[in-house]
């Protein structure tokens, strides 16, 4: 399914946030959303998800304004990924992932073997089956991310959301969940993931979103588009690329000593 | 044979899922068997005994022709005075209890009780009204249910016209609301007679129900059941619900619609209860937490956990209140005094989660 932009603009009231963004992504992608903090990643999600409304310009799903598709149809194609977060509640796991195939029956319902059969099937495509009974507040953060993986799976749509999933991870679960999200893109699923972490997009993604004031700053395969200009542009710093074989290492400039008048007690 | 596979796996996968709940459903089971010998019980119990023998053969009497072994006294206070009185106490604790744990998940927080939205002070505001208009037992009833629901509106709809995060509003609103109604009660209190009003108003506020009829439960049961079956039946959607928002939305829930929906059911299980009970406190908070122990969170086991848990509880309380003394105590002091110890206990315990 194919998730396209035309001239995108939101505003918080007056403030512009987003303007004219225009971008196509194909099935099976997986695109990685740069830009700094307060650029509008977060509000860009939340236009594609359907949670924001006030939008002009059109966001279209193989065609199709996403506006005109109800609640529960959105959920059948879009699927959100938030970072592992704390929870008032407790469920156990299986719960957590069974909730994502809620729209797919009536509200006055509850899953039936068929839907319970898709997230076991989902816990097992990630290899978390062990997890089942477990508490969800109780394992650990990249754990979590898995889980909520496991649910967009079992929610059964074609394009996930992803907001920041390695935010909270430690190193390696940061790997882990970033593998696990490759592979996805490579079965076929269309993955956009927003990072902060300009190594990670350049390593994992097969395309780059990279947003600057409101506009697109970059947009296509990261060799062709990360490079110091970019980075530079996106967050004020100089870096240097340096060829590891397999990718390029993004590595922040030498001498920066002088540049650390941050802390400094002189 | 893909197929073939996938069947085995299936079979294989849906025993794991037994597994899963299989905890859950022995849990409710036992719950009912418990709920049902409470049941029982609680006819035999009172001044006037009735031999649980003579209180079976009573029951079937009613349904097969039995030669009757029992005087007629037994027979007016197991059906005229007992079952009215235990019927309610059941209705009321269950009542109590589900609108707790749903406005627990319409508000996300596991410290939300049936009177956040203000439906039990509009309640004692229009039954103390009621009253100091010297009007009958019936109306008194009608006027805390009707003040009930206009103060859920009246919060509802303040939450509703702020700007700013949609639940926080409404809790606030509740509260100030809430308050507003208070303060009119207390100056109904003020201005009531104190030889005769007065002592009836203060009574009222500590629930009880002594003089429960069958005409009182024909009153309240029908604005209880079209409170409850919604809510049991929407039971799935709340536990979406509990993930916040954005989630929940995302996962396929109309979640304005579905909100209002639950906050109407659960007020109109509240104003009910209410009206009838005066201010039985506690009930909404602590068996919703009980249950959560007892069968885990999900909304699918942990409504009807929670029906069946709240009704008990209430029953053995009202038990204990109509027997523990030559006179009644109020139930609400009860319920505190049961109530307090164990809210205490949740928010001085280690563990994170209930």
């Amino acid at each position: 399914m194919s998730l396209t932009t035309q001239n995108l603009s939101f505003s918080y009231g007056i403030h512009p946030v987003l303007s004219g963004l225009n971008f196509s992504v194909e099935p099976g992608q997986l695109v990685s959303v740069l830009g700094p903090n307060g650029v509008g990643k977060s509000t860009l999600f939340r236009c594609m998800l359907g949670l924001l409304s006030g939008y002009s310009g059109r966001i279209m799903l193989n065609g199709l304004e996403i506006s005109s598709f109800s609640v529960r149809e959105l959920a059948h194609r879009i699927a959100y990924i938030p970072q592992s977060h704390g929870q008032s509640f407790n469920y156990t796991v299986f719960d957590m992932v069974l909730m994502g195939t809620t729209h797919q029956f009536t509200p006055f319902a509850s899953p039936k073997k068929r839907q319970i059969d898709a997230a076991q099937m989902a816990l097992e495509q990630l290899g978390i089956e062990s997890l089942s009974k477990k508490s969800f507040c109780c394992i650990s953060g990249g754990e979590q991310q898995l889980v909520l993986i496991a649910r967009a799976l079992a929610q059964q749509a074609s394009i996930f959301l992803m907001d920041e999933p390695t935010a909270n991870l430690d190193y390696g679960n940061q790997s882990r969940v970033l593998d696990c999200v490759k592979q996805l893109s490579q079965n076929g699923y269309t993955i956009l993931l927003s990072t902060h972490n300009p190594q990670h997009a350049l390593f994992y993604s097969d395309t780059i979103l990279a947003l600057h004031g409101g506009t697109i700053a970059a947009f296509g395969v990261p060799d062709d588009v990360m490079d110091e200009s970019l980075i530079r542009l996106l967050y004020g710093m100089e870096v240097e690329f340096m060829d590891a074989g397999k990718t390029r290492l993004i590595v922040p400039a030498q001498g920066r000593g002088d540049l650390c008048f941050v802390g400094s007690h002189r | 044979m893909r197929i073939f596979g996938l069947r085995k796996n299936t079979m294989q996968e849906e025993l794991k899922h037994n597994g899963l709940y299989s905890r859950s459903r022995q849990a409710l089971l036992l719950l009912a068997c418990f709920l049902l010998i409470t049941f029982l019980a609680s006819f035999c119990l009172g001044r006037y005994g009735v031999p649980l023998d003579e209180l079976i053969k009573i029951i079937l009497s009613k349904l097969f022709p039995i030669e009757q072994s029992w005087t007629s006294q037994m027979e007016t206070v197991v059906f005229n005075i007992r079952l009215p009185r235990i019927l309610m106490a059941c209705l009321v604790g269950c009542c109590l209890s589900v609108a707790g744990v749903s406005y627990q998940g319409v508000f996300q927080n596991p410290m939300a009780a049936p009177d956040i939205l203000g439906a039990s002070s509009g309640a004692a505001f229009g039954a103390a009204l009621a009253i100091l208009n010297s009007a009958s037992n019936r109306m008194i009833t009608v006027s805390a249910f009707i003040f009930s629901l206009i103060t859920v509106c009246i919060v509802y709809f303040i939450g509703q016209r702020a700007p700013g995060h949609r639940v926080v509003n409404l809790i606030l609103a509740g509260i100030m609301v809430s308050s507003l109604f208070s303060a009119g009660t207390s100056y109904i209190k003020l201005v009531a007679d104190p030889t005769n009003q007065l002592p009836e108003i203060t009574y009222w506020l500590m629930g009880s129900l002594s003089g429960t009829r069958m005409s009182s439960i024909g009153f309240v049961i029908i604005p209880m059941l079209l409170g409850l079956i919604p809510l049991f039946l929407l039971r799935w959607q709340l536990n979406v619900l509990t993930l916040g928002d954005d989630e929940a939305r995302t996962m396929g829930i109309n979640t304005n619609l579905l909100r209002f929906v639950i906050i109407i059911c659960s007020t109109l299980i509240t104003a009910a209860s209410v009206s009838v009970s005066g201010m039985i406190g506690w009930v909404g908070l602590v068996i919703p937490h009980l249950c959560r122990k007892i069968v885990g969170g999900n909304y699918k086991y942990l409504m009807p956990a929670t029906i069946i848990v709240g009704a008990t509880f209430l029953l053995i309380v009202d038990n204990f209140s109509r027997n523990l003394m030559a006179t009644e105590i109020p139930i609400g002091i009860l319920t505190a005094f049961i109530g307090a110890p164990f809210f205490i206990y949740l928010i001085t315990r280690k563990e994170k989660m209930l």
